[in-house]
């Protein structure tokens, strides 16, 4: 009896030493991923004071200024990572979100809306930065959060993922709101 | 000194020696780290030479079926502990202690310091050989064991969860 007694204690300290191995695995892990910029942790933008009130004011349209709460995502034609978020889309805007694409000109944005398989009609083609600069957002992608025409709130979307937890905040699944396509 | 004081002294060393033993065998970069900076000679086979002595203490505590050995085991591991502080300390170098596996703790004046209570606990299993049976003994101790497992489980929970939707994420290009 003693014999199994010793085994089964022998058993469940591997099982500690196992447990204890993959979960230092995870760790490893983490700190490769941070180490190679594989993080893709939002983070939050700050906003200065006096920003332009209402949306309207920013250069963004005057339908945006009614609304409870808003998201405006800021894409670039300049980066990959907003490629891969748009293509993500699948040609659809989020409920709740208005999609701001940044580029040179309104031709360098519709070549760069075929190739992610967005309809012009669902965006608003931000030449020359002119709203970034406006909202002081420097960085895309990024999300504005707009509660009662204000902007209330700004952080990075690294990957699609991110911005799916952003979409699914409690807060915003309750706004009462209809998708409507801007030009 | 009552009975329970007496256990629970013994289970809480055995504790200790276990999850120090079983960290080192699971993480043992960090262990290695640390003998190769106190140069110690056979470095290689010390790196599981000390965690599984640790890990037998804790079985010896646990189990008591001889209390001479295993007062004779606690006194080399706190000798051994006391005199890699004291390297670190008279070589004035800043040696991680690695002692419960990832440690950014230096080895010192504490390790040296704990040798008397190492002392204390050898004395003590000496001289206070009451309490449970060598079965029960090791019954508590994998259910320590198996309670560490649990606890080491749900801290690691959280990260697996993060590795694996992260994964996911990469898979389904979420994230270039």
């Amino acid at each position: 009896m003693i014999a199994l007694t010793i085994a089964v204690c022998i058993l469940t300290i591997v099982v500690l030493i196992c447990v204890l191995a993959l979960v230092d695995q995870y760790r490893t892990l983490e700190v490769v991923r941070s180490e190679l910029g594989l993080n893709d942790t939002p983070e939050a933008i700050a906003l200065p004071e006096g920003l332009p009130t209402p949306p309207s004011a920013a250069g963004l349209p005057a339908e945006f200024d009614g609304h409870d709460r808003l998201i405006v995502l800021i894409l670039s034609t300049m980066c990959s990572t907003c490629q891969t978020i748009a293509k993500r889309l699948r040609g659809e805007v989020p409920h709740g979100v208005r999609l701001v694409i940044e580029a040179r000109s309104h031709e360098d944005a519709e070549t760069w809306l075929v190739a992610a398989r967005m309809p012009a009609d669902r965006v608003i083609v931000d030449e020359e930065a002119k709203i970034a600069t406006a909202l002081d957002i420097t960085v895309a992608p990024s999300a504005v959060v707009f509660q009662d025409g204000r902007a209330v709130s700004a952080q990075t979307i690294p990957s699609f993922r991110q911005l799916e937890a952003l979409l699914a905040a409690p807060e915003l699944i309750t706004v009462p709101e209809r998708q409507a396509g801007v030009a | 000194m009552p009975e329970l004081l007496s256990l629970l002294v013994r289970f809480s060393a055995a504790t200790l020696l276990l999850y120090a033993g079983t960290r080192k065998l699971a993480e043992p970069r960090d262990f290695r780290l640390t003998l190769a900076a106190l140069a110690v000679p056979g470095k290689g086979a010390l790196a599981y030479a000390v965690p599984l002595l640790e890990i037998a203490t804790a079985m010896m505590l646990a189990a008591m079926p001889w209390p001479m050995l295993t007062a004779f085991m606690v006194g080399v591991l706190g000798l051994s502990f006391a005199g890699a502080g004291a390297i670190a300390l008279l070589g004035g170098k800043n040696i991680g202690c690695a002692c419960l596996g990832r440690s950014s703790r230096p080895l010192g004046v504490r390790q040296i310091a704990y040798l008397p209570l190492w002392g204390a606990l050898a004395v003590l299993v000496l001289v206070d050989q009451s309490g449970l049976r060598a079965e029960q003994g090791l019954w508590t101790l994998a259910a320590l064991a198996l309670g560490l497992a649990v606890l080491a489980g749900l801290r690691g929970f959280p990260l697996a969860r993060e590795n694996r939707v992260f994964t996911r994420a990469v898979v389904n290009k979420d994230i270039s």
